[in-house]
């Protein structure tokens, strides 16, 4: 009964998007509609999004694995999420660590918010 | 020995899957992956890339003209394909038909573009030109 609950109010919380069958990938949906899934490992190098997940049932995020940001857009939030990747691959490495392409400069003032605002 | 890990984001409609896989996998496995966070079938995944060069920025305009996708091969190694890391492929799933499941076709690549960032602030800096611009023009017809 609970999981037909919860299966049910996770297809209203992500409408029109196909269900995200595992625990292990975290979905996130910027402020125009967009949606990228992540791997939770790369999701929790987030400072915000590792306590907005972890937080025993506070948030409806960790429940559905779904976290939204209304404040950010698709092009950044993408950026942020190939940072993450980054950030988990290459923290404490001993290989040479490639430049992060942060993008074009109009966009990095909003890069700059999104991050502060995401603790990574 | 390091392993080559590549991480790829696969794009269908407004979802991007960030996926990783290794250099040596053939595009079946990849399928297998995206098929796997999106529950579906293998079979029921079909992937495509640019047909001139793979890169890592989409070309929305290329995305959504005729014969300028080409498939990937169930297998091909993304390796001797040359994918790059961060790469962009586009995803698109069977449509099965509704009368006979056997009978479908393949959905349409369609990608929709994210909002622009920089259009808004240059419609203000314009509008703030203009209530400026009013007032001075006044006092200038005023004095003559």
């Amino acid at each position: 009964m609970a999981d037909t609950a919860a299966a049910a109010s996770a297809s209203k919380a992500a409408p029109g998007a196909t269900p995200l069958d595992l625990t292990d990938h975290v979905r996130l949906v910027s402020a125009d509609g967009f949606e990228f899934v992540i791997d939770r490992k790369c999701a929790m190098a987030s400072g915000t999004i590792k306590a907005m997940l972890s937080s025993p049932a506070r948030f409806a995020e960790s429940q559905h694995n779904v976290v939204e940001f209304k404040d950010i857009k698709a092009v950044i939030l993408e950026k942020v999420c190939q940072y993450l990747y980054y950030k988990v691959r290459y923290t404490n490495s001993s290989t040479e660590i490639p430049e992060f392409f942060l993008g074009p400069p109009h966009q990095l003032l909003e890069l700059l918010m999104a991050a502060d605002f995401l603790d990574c | 020995m390091t392993l080559s890990t590549l991480t790829l984001r696969v794009k269908r409609h407004k979802t991007t899957y960030f996926v990783q896989c290794s250099a040596t996998d053939t595009v079946l496995a990849l399928k297998r992956r995206v098929a796997k966070l999106v529950g579906r079938d293998p079979r029921d995944v079909r992937l495509l890339v640019p047909k001139d060069k793979m890169t890592t920025t989409v070309d929305y305009a290329a995305v959504h003209a005729k014969d300028k996708l080409a498939e990937l091969e169930d297998k091909a190694v993304l390796d001797q394909l040359g994918v790059p890391d961060d790469a962009v492929v586009f995803a698109v799933f069977w449509v099965p038909g509704e009368i006979n499941a056997a009978e479908g076709k393949w959905e349409p690549v369609d990608l929709p573009e994210p909002a622009p960032l920089v259009e808004a602030d240059e419609e203000l800096s314009e509008a703030e030109h203009a209530d400026a611009g009013a007032p001075r023009a006044d006092k200038g017809k005023a004095r003559a």
